[in-house]
């Protein structure tokens, strides 16, 4: 048995539970985090979504079926969550959501939590002219280095369609910082 | 040497239309990308938040199931203010309802007085003394009541017509 099994068994027994989901928290809290915090670039917003993500996991573990590994399937919840938060906050403040999106990009400007040059702010600016799945491809992809398997897993879409996204979005970059 | 067929034996494997020539522009863009950027993470995260993150999560699942805070409900001013709302509400609508009953009652007594009134009940008074219990019979308290001028008056109108036994 792997040991991503024995973590699923313990998880899913009720005396094991918590110090199996203590492991996960310890497994996975920084990975989450950074996907997060990219979607919602925001570091308070990717704390109440990271927080979030972590106790639905803790609630659902029982809806857990094993069909795909347990960080794809934590993975699959970050996002969700992610883009209902986005949606939400959106919704909130009277906005779309790409204007919100824009609101997000300008905050980082003055973001403590940013230290990113000219070029990185340009870079947030191109992805967020992007498509949402091209976003997630693009940002799993080009700062994560997850593979094409792993995303397929997580997006729940082919191998063939995400590199295809990847691509156009590598371009559609591309094109952005040479206009820009 | 022919450079385009180098050394490769074909086993069958074939490529996508234009493979190689997309291939060639893909890698050219990422490499231009790469180039223009650092990899280096932009985000950074408040210090030690990451240990923090971890009791703030675990204090929101398994901590507080095991060990739920117990405030007790009467010390709750909230809950002083509902329950004296609740028990005006019960006072009213039990008022409420007593009205209801009592009116339906004297509804349903004015219906039967109205019945009896109208003829539509046929009883002779052989049929109410057949209602009458032994002990309604031996209770002549009613009589001392009647003065004896007007209990005679009445019998010598009434005597003809009720039939008394003796004996």
């Amino acid at each position: 048995m792997s040991q991503e099994d024995t973590l699923i068994k313990k998880l899913l027994s009720e005396k094991e539970k918590d110090v199996a989901f203590k492991e996960l928290l310890h497994l996975y809290k920084e990975r989450l985090y950074w996907h997060i915090r990219k979607m919602v670039l925001n570091h308070d917003d990717a704390d109440d979504v990271l927080q979030n993500t972590f106790i639905k996991v803790y609630q659902n573990i029982q809806n857990f079926k094993g069909e795909s590994k347990i960080y794809s399937w934590m993975y699959r919840i970050a996002t969700n969550e992610a883009i209902t938060f986005l949606k939400a906050k959106a919704k909130r403040n009277n906005n779309s959501l790409e204007k919100e999106k824009d609101l997000a990009i300008k905050n980082l400007e003055t973001d403590v939590y940013f230290e990113g040059d000219e070029i990185q702010l340009k870079l947030q600016k191109a992805i967020a002219t992007l498509p949402e799945k091209q976003q997630l491809v693009f940002n799993m992809k080009y700062f994560d280095e997850t593979t094409y398997e792993e995303l397929s897993e997580i997006l729940e879409t082919s191998v063939g369609a995400l590199k295809s996204s990847y691509h156009i979005a590598v371009k559609k970059i591309t094109a952005y910082l040479t206009e820009n | 040497m022919n450079n385009n067929k180098l050394h490769i034996k074909q086993p069958g494997f074939k490529t996508p239309k234009n493979y190689f020539e997309k291939l060639e522009s893909q890698i050219m863009e990422e490499v231009s990308l790469k180039s223009k950027l650092s990899k280096e993470n932009p985000f950074k995260v408040p210090e030690n938040y990451f240990d923090e993150l971890e009791h703030r999560v675990l204090n929101q699942t398994s901590d507080n199931k095991k060990q739920p805070k117990v405030v007790s409900i009467y010390r709750n001013k909230m809950f002083r203010y509902v329950a004296g709302i609740a028990a005006l509400l019960l006072v009213f609508f039990s008022i409420f309802k007593l009205q209801q009953t009592v009116s339906s009652e004297t509804n349903t007594i004015t219906q039967i007085e109205s019945y009896i009134e109208n003829g539509f009940l046929d009883l002779s008074y052989l049929d109410y003394e057949a209602l009458l219990t032994d002990e309604m019979l031996e209770d002549t308290s009613f009589i001392s009541n009647l003065e004896q001028e007007e209990l005679f008056e009445y019998l010598s109108y009434e005597i003809d017509e009720i039939h008394l036994t003796t004996d």
